[in-house]
Protein backbone atom coordinates (compact mmCIF):
# COMPACT_ATOMS: atom_id res chain seq x y z
CA UNK A 1 0.00 0.00 0.00
CA UNK A 2 1.58 3.22 -1.14
CA UNK A 3 -0.27 5.48 1.29
CA UNK A 4 -1.63 5.02 4.77
CA UNK A 5 -3.67 8.21 4.59
CA UNK A 6 -7.41 7.77 4.86
CA UNK A 7 -9.60 10.50 3.42
CA UNK A 8 -13.11 11.26 2.33
CA UNK A 9 -11.91 13.50 -0.47
CA UNK A 10 -11.68 11.99 -3.95
CA UNK A 11 -8.03 11.46 -4.58
CA UNK A 12 -6.40 10.89 -7.92
CA UNK A 13 -5.67 7.22 -8.33
CA UNK A 14 -4.08 7.54 -11.74
CA UNK A 15 -0.50 6.37 -11.99
CA UNK A 16 2.01 6.12 -14.81
CA UNK A 17 3.93 2.93 -15.45
CA UNK A 18 7.22 4.57 -16.33
CA UNK A 19 8.49 1.35 -17.90
CA UNK A 20 5.71 1.56 -20.49
CA UNK A 21 5.08 5.30 -20.89
CA UNK A 22 6.70 6.72 -24.02
CA UNK A 23 5.64 10.30 -23.21
CA UNK A 24 3.88 10.12 -26.55
CA UNK A 25 1.14 12.69 -25.86
CA UNK A 26 -1.87 10.59 -26.86
CA UNK A 27 -3.49 11.17 -23.46
CA UNK A 28 -3.33 14.95 -22.77
CA UNK A 29 -5.76 15.83 -25.61
CA UNK A 30 -8.55 13.65 -24.21
CA UNK A 31 -8.16 14.78 -20.60
CA UNK A 32 -11.14 17.02 -19.93
CA UNK A 33 -9.66 18.59 -16.79
CA UNK A 34 -6.26 19.34 -18.28
CA UNK A 35 -4.61 17.18 -15.62
CA UNK A 36 -2.20 15.54 -18.05
CA UNK A 37 0.64 17.54 -19.51
CA UNK A 38 3.58 16.50 -21.58
CA UNK A 39 6.21 18.83 -20.22
CA UNK A 40 9.76 19.16 -21.51
CA UNK A 41 10.54 15.47 -21.32
CA UNK A 42 7.97 13.49 -19.40
CA UNK A 43 4.26 13.06 -18.94
CA UNK A 44 3.04 14.68 -15.73
CA UNK A 45 -0.21 14.22 -13.81
CA UNK A 46 -1.64 17.18 -11.95
CA UNK A 47 -3.24 15.23 -9.13
CA UNK A 48 -5.26 18.24 -8.05
CA UNK A 49 -7.11 18.29 -11.37
CA UNK A 50 -7.53 14.56 -12.12
CA UNK A 51 -11.04 13.25 -11.42
CA UNK A 52 -10.36 9.58 -12.19
CA UNK A 53 -12.52 9.62 -15.32
CA UNK A 54 -10.28 6.92 -16.92
CA UNK A 55 -10.53 8.20 -20.51
CA UNK A 56 -6.74 8.51 -20.70
CA UNK A 57 -6.35 4.86 -19.77
CA UNK A 58 -8.41 3.89 -22.82
CA UNK A 59 -6.41 6.02 -25.25
CA UNK A 60 -2.93 5.06 -24.08
CA UNK A 61 -1.26 3.07 -26.91
CA UNK A 62 0.99 1.11 -24.53
CA UNK A 63 -1.19 0.55 -21.48
CA UNK A 64 1.04 2.76 -19.35
CA UNK A 65 -1.75 4.48 -17.44
CA UNK A 66 -3.56 2.63 -14.67
CA UNK A 67 -5.38 3.13 -11.44
CA UNK A 68 -3.59 2.31 -8.24
CA UNK A 69 -5.56 0.55 -5.51
CA UNK A 70 -7.79 2.99 -3.71
CA UNK A 71 -6.63 3.83 -0.22
CA UNK A 72 -9.87 5.35 0.96
CA UNK A 73 -11.53 3.77 3.98
CA UNK A 74 -8.90 1.07 4.28
CA UNK A 75 -8.51 0.10 7.93
CA UNK A 76 -5.05 0.97 9.12
CA UNK A 77 -2.54 -1.32 10.75
CA UNK B 1 9.26 42.35 -20.08
CA UNK B 2 10.57 40.96 -23.36
CA UNK B 3 8.61 42.11 -26.42
CA UNK B 4 8.33 40.64 -29.89
CA UNK B 5 6.04 40.72 -32.90
CA UNK B 6 5.03 37.07 -32.79
CA UNK B 7 5.68 34.19 -30.44
CA UNK B 8 5.22 30.74 -31.93
CA UNK B 9 4.79 27.75 -29.63
CA UNK B 10 6.06 24.50 -31.10
CA UNK B 11 9.05 23.76 -33.32
CA UNK B 12 7.36 21.26 -35.65
CA UNK B 13 6.78 21.83 -39.38
CA UNK B 14 3.85 24.25 -38.91
CA UNK B 15 5.62 26.43 -36.35
CA UNK B 16 8.87 26.55 -38.30
CA UNK B 17 7.19 27.52 -41.58
CA UNK B 18 5.25 30.35 -39.92
CA UNK B 19 8.48 31.45 -38.19
CA UNK B 20 10.58 31.50 -41.35
CA UNK B 21 7.89 33.15 -43.47
CA UNK B 22 7.28 35.97 -40.97
CA UNK B 23 10.97 36.42 -40.16
CA UNK B 24 11.73 36.79 -43.88
CA UNK B 25 9.24 39.66 -43.98
CA UNK B 26 11.29 41.40 -41.31
CA UNK B 27 9.13 40.70 -38.25
CA UNK B 28 10.66 39.83 -34.89
CA UNK B 29 9.85 36.20 -34.21
CA UNK B 30 10.48 33.97 -31.22
CA UNK B 31 9.90 30.24 -31.66
CA UNK B 32 9.58 28.14 -28.49
CA UNK B 33 10.22 24.40 -28.38
CA UNK B 34 9.75 22.65 -25.04
CA UNK B 35 11.99 19.74 -25.98
CA UNK B 36 15.77 19.92 -25.61
CA UNK B 37 16.15 19.34 -29.34
CA UNK B 38 14.00 20.09 -32.39
CA UNK B 39 12.52 16.98 -34.02
CA UNK B 40 13.20 14.60 -31.12
CA UNK B 41 11.45 12.37 -30.31
CA UNK B 42 9.67 11.55 -33.57
CA UNK B 43 5.96 10.82 -33.28
CA UNK B 44 5.10 10.16 -36.89
CA UNK B 45 4.76 7.49 -39.57
CA UNK B 46 7.04 9.73 -41.68
CA UNK B 47 5.38 9.10 -45.04
CA UNK B 48 4.25 12.27 -46.75
CA UNK B 49 3.69 14.09 -50.03
CA UNK B 50 5.90 14.28 -53.10
CA UNK B 51 9.30 15.94 -53.49
CA UNK B 52 7.60 18.56 -55.64
CA UNK B 53 5.06 19.41 -52.95
CA UNK B 54 7.67 19.58 -50.19
CA UNK B 55 10.06 21.69 -52.27
CA UNK B 56 7.54 24.53 -52.23
CA UNK B 57 8.39 24.93 -48.55
CA UNK B 58 12.05 23.95 -48.28
CA UNK B 59 14.73 22.92 -50.79
CA UNK B 60 14.93 19.12 -50.94
CA UNK B 61 17.89 17.66 -49.09
CA UNK B 62 18.61 13.96 -49.61
CA UNK B 63 19.79 13.64 -45.99
CA UNK B 64 16.18 13.75 -44.78
CA UNK B 65 14.63 11.65 -47.53
CA UNK B 66 14.89 7.96 -46.70
CA UNK B 67 12.78 6.47 -49.49
CA UNK B 68 10.66 7.39 -52.47
CA UNK B 69 7.15 6.02 -52.72
CA UNK B 70 6.06 4.87 -56.18
CA UNK B 71 3.24 2.51 -55.34
CA UNK B 72 0.67 1.68 -52.70
CA UNK B 73 -0.66 -1.71 -51.75
CA UNK B 74 -3.97 -2.06 -49.92
CA UNK B 75 -4.35 -5.41 -48.20
CA UNK B 76 -7.95 -6.39 -47.43
CA UNK B 77 -8.84 -8.45 -44.35
CA UNK B 78 -9.28 -11.59 -46.48
CA UNK B 79 -5.82 -11.13 -47.97
CA UNK B 80 -6.68 -9.65 -51.37
CA UNK B 81 -3.99 -7.22 -52.44
CA UNK B 82 -4.92 -4.14 -54.43
CA UNK B 83 -1.83 -2.56 -55.87
CA UNK B 84 -1.69 0.87 -57.41
CA UNK B 85 1.27 2.23 -59.31
CA UNK B 86 1.71 5.84 -58.23
CA UNK B 87 4.98 7.20 -59.58
CA UNK B 88 6.67 9.73 -57.25
CA UNK B 89 3.53 10.10 -55.17
CA UNK B 90 5.46 10.71 -51.97
CA UNK B 91 8.50 10.14 -49.81
CA UNK B 92 9.34 8.67 -46.43
CA UNK B 93 11.12 11.23 -44.30
CA UNK B 94 13.64 11.24 -41.53
CA UNK B 95 11.33 13.45 -39.47
CA UNK B 96 14.01 14.48 -36.97
CA UNK B 97 16.26 15.81 -39.69
CA UNK B 98 13.35 17.26 -41.63
CA UNK B 99 12.08 19.19 -38.61
CA UNK B 100 15.61 20.34 -37.83
CA UNK B 101 16.05 21.57 -41.40
CA UNK B 102 12.78 23.52 -41.20
CA UNK B 103 13.72 25.08 -37.85
CA UNK B 104 17.16 25.82 -39.30
CA UNK B 105 15.48 27.60 -42.18
CA UNK B 106 13.51 29.66 -39.63
CA UNK B 107 16.66 30.52 -37.68
CA UNK B 108 18.52 31.46 -40.86
CA UNK B 109 15.62 33.73 -41.78
CA UNK B 110 16.11 35.59 -38.51
CA UNK B 111 13.76 33.84 -36.08
CA UNK B 112 14.96 33.39 -32.51
CA UNK B 113 14.58 29.64 -31.89
CA UNK B 114 14.59 28.68 -28.19
CA UNK B 115 14.66 25.02 -27.21
CA UNK B 116 14.08 23.75 -23.64
CA UNK B 117 11.41 26.44 -23.43
CA UNK B 118 7.78 25.67 -22.69
CA UNK B 119 4.80 27.98 -22.73
CA UNK B 120 3.15 27.49 -19.33
CA UNK B 121 0.41 30.08 -19.60
CA UNK B 122 -1.02 32.94 -21.64
CA UNK B 123 -0.56 36.64 -20.99
CA UNK B 124 -4.01 38.13 -21.19
CA UNK B 125 -4.74 41.74 -21.93
CA UNK B 126 -8.17 43.28 -22.23
CA UNK B 127 -10.07 40.65 -24.23
CA UNK B 128 -6.89 39.74 -26.10
CA UNK B 129 -4.00 37.30 -25.82
CA UNK B 130 -0.76 39.27 -25.46
CA UNK B 131 1.89 36.59 -25.37
CA UNK B 132 2.91 33.73 -23.14
CA UNK B 133 4.51 32.89 -19.87
CA UNK B 134 7.61 30.93 -20.87
CA UNK B 135 9.63 28.53 -18.74
CA UNK B 136 13.24 27.79 -19.53
CA UNK B 137 13.73 24.21 -18.36
CA UNK B 138 17.52 24.60 -18.17
CA UNK B 139 17.46 27.46 -15.69
CA UNK B 140 14.04 26.74 -14.21
CA UNK B 141 13.21 30.41 -14.70
CA UNK B 142 9.82 31.62 -15.87
CA UNK B 143 9.55 34.85 -17.81
CA UNK B 144 6.93 36.90 -19.62
CA UNK B 145 7.07 37.10 -23.38
CA UNK B 146 4.88 39.87 -24.73
CA UNK B 147 3.83 39.43 -28.36
CA UNK B 148 1.47 41.20 -30.72
CA UNK B 149 0.27 37.79 -31.83
CA UNK B 150 0.59 34.32 -30.29
CA UNK B 151 0.66 31.26 -32.55
CA UNK B 152 -0.16 27.85 -31.17
CA UNK B 153 1.70 25.27 -33.27
CA UNK B 154 1.95 23.02 -30.25
CA UNK B 155 0.52 19.85 -31.68
CA UNK B 156 -2.30 17.62 -30.58
CA UNK B 157 -1.32 17.88 -26.92
CA UNK B 158 -0.99 21.65 -27.07
CA UNK B 159 -2.63 23.91 -24.54
CA UNK B 160 -2.54 27.27 -26.33
CA UNK B 161 -5.90 26.60 -28.02
CA UNK B 162 -7.48 25.34 -24.81
CA UNK B 163 -6.21 28.25 -22.73
CA UNK B 164 -7.44 30.70 -25.37
CA UNK B 165 -10.87 29.06 -25.44
CA UNK B 166 -10.56 28.05 -29.10
CA UNK B 167 -10.35 24.28 -28.60
CA UNK B 168 -11.56 21.82 -26.00
CA UNK B 169 -10.40 18.37 -25.05
CA UNK B 170 -10.99 15.69 -27.69
CA UNK B 171 -13.66 13.09 -27.24
CA UNK B 172 -12.33 9.56 -27.05
CA UNK B 173 -14.02 8.74 -30.37
CA UNK B 174 -12.24 11.72 -31.99
CA UNK B 175 -8.70 10.45 -31.56
CA UNK B 176 -6.67 7.58 -32.96
CA UNK B 177 -4.37 5.79 -30.58
CA UNK B 178 -1.28 4.97 -32.62
CA UNK B 179 1.96 3.07 -32.20
CA UNK B 180 4.81 2.16 -34.50
CA UNK B 181 7.99 0.10 -34.50
CA UNK B 182 11.08 0.77 -36.54
CA UNK B 183 11.86 -2.72 -37.75
CA UNK B 184 14.70 -4.36 -39.60
CA UNK B 185 13.75 -7.27 -41.82
CA UNK B 186 14.76 -8.93 -45.09
CA UNK B 187 11.25 -9.18 -46.51
CA UNK B 188 10.32 -5.51 -46.61
CA UNK B 189 8.86 -3.80 -49.68
CA UNK B 190 10.92 -1.16 -51.49
CA UNK B 191 9.36 2.09 -52.73
CA UNK B 192 5.89 0.71 -51.99
CA UNK B 193 3.79 1.51 -48.96
CA UNK B 194 1.43 -1.10 -47.57
CA UNK B 195 -1.84 -0.40 -45.82
CA UNK B 196 -3.69 -3.22 -44.02
CA UNK B 197 -7.38 -2.92 -43.22
CA UNK B 198 -9.55 -5.01 -40.96
CA UNK B 199 -11.25 -5.20 -37.61
CA UNK B 200 -8.88 -7.86 -36.34
CA UNK B 201 -5.82 -5.92 -37.45
CA UNK B 202 -6.64 -2.39 -36.36
CA UNK B 203 -10.22 -1.70 -35.18
CA UNK B 204 -11.27 1.76 -36.33
CA UNK B 205 -8.00 2.36 -38.16
CA UNK B 206 -5.38 0.62 -40.28
CA UNK B 207 -1.89 -0.77 -40.14
CA UNK B 208 0.94 0.56 -42.30
CA UNK B 209 4.33 -0.48 -43.57
CA UNK B 210 6.40 2.49 -44.72
CA UNK B 211 9.79 1.48 -46.12
CA UNK B 212 12.80 3.55 -45.09
CA UNK B 213 16.43 2.94 -45.93
CA UNK B 214 17.10 -0.58 -47.28
CA UNK B 215 16.08 -3.28 -44.83
CA UNK B 216 14.20 -0.92 -42.51
CA UNK B 217 10.58 0.19 -42.26
CA UNK B 218 8.14 1.95 -39.98
CA UNK B 219 5.47 -0.59 -39.14
CA UNK B 220 2.61 0.80 -37.15
CA UNK B 221 -1.09 1.10 -36.68
CA UNK B 222 -3.76 3.39 -35.34
CA UNK B 223 -6.94 2.26 -33.62
CA UNK B 224 -10.15 3.90 -32.47
CA UNK B 225 -9.92 3.63 -28.67
CA UNK B 226 -13.68 3.15 -28.39
CA UNK B 227 -13.44 -0.05 -30.47
CA UNK B 228 -10.67 -2.00 -28.74
CA UNK B 229 -12.17 -2.96 -25.37
CA UNK B 230 -9.43 -4.00 -22.94
CA UNK B 231 -6.67 -4.15 -25.54
CA UNK B 232 -4.11 -1.48 -26.33
CA UNK B 233 -2.80 -0.35 -29.69
CA UNK B 234 0.45 -2.07 -28.74
CA UNK B 235 -1.32 -5.42 -28.34
CA UNK B 236 -2.58 -5.14 -31.92
CA UNK B 237 0.81 -4.08 -33.28
CA UNK B 238 2.61 -6.92 -31.52
CA UNK B 239 0.16 -9.36 -33.09
CA UNK B 240 0.54 -7.76 -36.52
CA UNK B 241 4.34 -7.84 -36.46
CA UNK B 242 4.33 -11.41 -35.17
CA UNK B 243 2.12 -12.44 -38.10
CA UNK B 244 3.73 -10.49 -40.91
CA UNK B 245 7.34 -10.00 -39.82
CA UNK B 246 8.06 -12.80 -37.37
CA UNK B 247 11.83 -12.49 -37.76
CA UNK B 248 11.99 -8.71 -37.61
CA UNK B 249 14.30 -6.94 -35.23
CA UNK B 250 12.55 -4.05 -33.47
CA UNK B 251 14.84 -1.06 -33.08
CA UNK B 252 12.60 1.65 -31.74
CA UNK B 253 9.04 2.36 -30.63
CA UNK B 254 7.12 5.57 -31.18
CA UNK B 255 3.54 6.29 -30.25
CA UNK B 256 1.05 9.11 -30.24
CA UNK B 257 -2.45 10.26 -30.92
CA UNK B 258 -3.90 11.88 -34.02
CA UNK B 259 -7.18 13.70 -34.17
CA UNK B 260 -9.91 12.26 -36.35
CA UNK B 261 -12.32 15.15 -36.40
CA UNK B 262 -13.74 17.66 -38.82
CA UNK B 263 -12.09 21.11 -38.96
CA UNK B 264 -12.48 23.50 -36.06
CA UNK B 265 -15.19 26.13 -36.50
CA UNK B 266 -12.52 28.72 -35.89
CA UNK B 267 -8.78 28.51 -35.35
CA UNK B 268 -8.34 32.08 -34.11
CA UNK B 269 -9.07 34.43 -31.23
CA UNK B 270 -8.07 38.00 -30.45
CA UNK B 271 -4.28 38.03 -30.77
CA UNK B 272 -4.01 34.26 -31.14
CA UNK B 273 -4.08 31.70 -33.95
CA UNK B 274 -3.61 27.92 -34.19
CA UNK B 275 -1.88 25.97 -36.92
CA UNK B 276 -1.01 22.34 -37.72
CA UNK B 277 -2.34 19.53 -35.59
CA UNK B 278 -3.02 22.01 -32.77
CA UNK B 279 -5.75 23.24 -35.15
CA UNK B 280 -6.80 19.66 -36.12
CA UNK B 281 -5.49 20.22 -39.64
CA UNK B 282 -4.38 16.64 -40.17
CA UNK B 283 -6.32 14.21 -42.32
CA UNK B 284 -8.81 12.48 -39.99
CA UNK B 285 -8.97 9.37 -42.18
CA UNK B 286 -5.28 8.68 -42.79
CA UNK B 287 -3.84 10.51 -39.80
CA UNK B 288 -1.37 12.21 -42.15
CA UNK B 289 -0.57 15.76 -41.19
CA UNK B 290 2.76 17.00 -42.49
CA UNK B 291 1.65 18.48 -45.82
CA UNK B 292 -1.53 19.85 -44.24
CA UNK B 293 0.54 21.53 -41.54
CA UNK B 294 2.79 23.12 -44.15
CA UNK B 295 -0.21 24.36 -46.13
CA UNK B 296 -1.93 25.57 -42.97
CA UNK B 297 1.24 27.43 -42.03
CA UNK B 298 1.36 29.03 -45.45
CA UNK B 299 -2.21 30.32 -45.15
CA UNK B 300 -1.63 31.46 -41.56
CA UNK B 301 1.52 33.32 -42.60
CA UNK B 302 -0.31 35.27 -45.30
CA UNK B 303 -2.95 36.51 -42.86
CA UNK B 304 -0.42 37.11 -40.06
CA UNK B 305 1.79 39.18 -42.35
CA UNK B 306 -1.12 41.47 -43.09
CA UNK B 307 -2.24 41.53 -39.45
CA UNK B 308 1.22 42.54 -38.23
CA UNK B 309 1.64 45.10 -41.00
CA UNK B 310 -1.68 46.80 -40.28
CA UNK B 311 -1.54 46.18 -36.52
CA UNK B 312 -4.96 44.52 -36.56
CA UNK B 313 -4.67 41.19 -34.74
CA UNK B 314 -8.34 41.02 -33.81
CA UNK B 315 -10.29 37.82 -34.07
CA UNK B 316 -12.39 39.41 -36.81
CA UNK B 317 -9.34 40.11 -38.97
CA UNK B 318 -7.64 36.77 -38.30
CA UNK B 319 -10.81 34.92 -39.32
CA UNK B 320 -9.73 35.29 -42.94
CA UNK B 321 -7.39 32.44 -42.15
CA UNK B 322 -10.39 30.22 -41.30
CA UNK B 323 -12.01 30.76 -44.67
CA UNK B 324 -8.72 30.47 -46.57
CA UNK B 325 -8.03 27.16 -44.87
CA UNK B 326 -11.54 25.84 -45.42
CA UNK B 327 -11.37 26.59 -49.12
CA UNK B 328 -7.93 25.09 -49.55
CA UNK B 329 -8.10 21.93 -47.40
CA UNK B 330 -10.80 22.20 -44.75
CA UNK B 331 -13.72 21.16 -46.93
CA UNK B 332 -11.86 18.01 -47.93
CA UNK B 333 -11.15 17.30 -44.26
CA UNK B 334 -14.86 17.49 -43.49
CA UNK B 335 -15.46 14.75 -46.06
CA UNK B 336 -12.57 12.65 -44.75
CA UNK B 337 -14.00 12.93 -41.23
CA UNK B 338 -17.32 11.51 -42.46
CA UNK B 339 -15.56 8.79 -44.43
CA UNK B 340 -13.60 7.88 -41.32
CA UNK B 341 -16.85 7.22 -39.49
CA UNK B 342 -18.08 5.05 -42.31
CA UNK B 343 -15.05 3.12 -43.53
CA UNK B 344 -13.65 2.24 -40.13
CA UNK B 345 -16.96 0.79 -39.05
CA UNK B 346 -17.21 -1.62 -41.94
CA UNK B 347 -17.19 -5.32 -41.26
CA UNK B 348 -14.31 -7.31 -42.69
CA UNK B 349 -16.45 -8.95 -45.39
CA UNK B 350 -17.65 -5.52 -46.51
CA UNK B 351 -14.05 -4.36 -46.81
CA UNK B 352 -13.27 -7.49 -48.81
CA UNK B 353 -16.10 -6.65 -51.22
CA UNK B 354 -14.77 -3.15 -51.69
CA UNK B 355 -11.26 -4.46 -52.22
CA UNK B 356 -12.57 -6.74 -54.97
CA UNK B 357 -14.10 -3.80 -56.81
CA UNK B 358 -11.08 -1.60 -56.24
CA UNK B 359 -8.89 -4.34 -57.61
CA UNK B 360 -10.92 -4.13 -60.81
CA UNK B 361 -10.58 -0.36 -60.93
CA UNK B 362 -6.83 -0.44 -60.38
CA UNK B 363 -6.30 -3.09 -63.07
CA UNK B 364 -8.30 -1.15 -65.64
CA UNK B 365 -7.72 2.39 -64.54
CA UNK B 366 -5.02 4.90 -65.19
CA UNK B 367 -2.38 5.83 -62.63
CA UNK B 368 -4.42 8.20 -60.59
CA UNK B 369 -4.06 8.90 -56.87
CA UNK B 370 -6.40 6.96 -54.59
CA UNK B 371 -9.74 8.72 -54.51
CA UNK B 372 -11.55 8.13 -51.24
CA UNK B 373 -14.82 9.41 -52.65
CA UNK B 374 -14.53 6.69 -55.28
CA UNK B 375 -13.99 4.11 -52.55
CA UNK B 376 -17.07 5.40 -50.79
CA UNK B 377 -19.20 5.16 -53.93
CA UNK B 378 -17.91 1.69 -54.55
CA UNK B 379 -18.63 0.73 -50.97
CA UNK B 380 -22.22 1.78 -51.22
CA UNK B 381 -22.64 0.12 -54.61
CA UNK B 382 -21.18 -3.23 -53.58
CA UNK B 383 -22.77 -3.52 -50.18
CA UNK B 384 -26.29 -2.08 -50.12
CA UNK B 385 -26.41 -2.45 -46.32
CA UNK B 386 -23.83 0.28 -46.20
CA UNK B 387 -26.36 2.82 -47.35
CA UNK B 388 -28.10 2.37 -44.01
CA UNK B 389 -24.87 2.75 -42.14
CA UNK B 390 -24.06 5.83 -44.14
CA UNK B 391 -27.52 7.23 -43.63
CA UNK B 392 -27.29 6.84 -39.87
CA UNK B 393 -23.89 8.43 -39.74
CA UNK B 394 -24.23 11.24 -42.20
CA UNK B 395 -27.78 12.45 -41.82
Amino acid sequence: MESKKSSLVTTCRLTIDLEKCLSCAACPPVCHTGALNLSSLLLEINKELCDNCSICIKVCPTGALLFSETTNFKPQG
Amino acid sequence: MEKTDAVIIGGGPAGSIVASTLAKKGFEIILLEKRPQIGVPVRCGEATGSREEISRFIPIDETWILADINAARLIAPGGRIVEKHLPSVGVVLDRSRFDQALAGQAANSGADVRVHTEAVGLLRGKNCVEGVLARDHRTGKTYELNAKVTIGADGIEGFIGRWAGITRHLKLSAIHSAIQYLIEDDGLPRDTIELYAGRKIAPGGYAWVFPKQKGFANVGLGVDPTMIEENTAKDFLDRFVEQHFPNAKIHATVAGGTSGTKPLKTMVGNGVLLVGEAAHQNNPLSGGGIMNALEGAEEASKVLTEALTTGDVSCRFLEQYDSRWKNRVGHAITKFALLRKLIYRLEDHELDNIAAVLDGISRNGEDKPIDYAEIFKTAVKTAPGLIWKAKNLLW
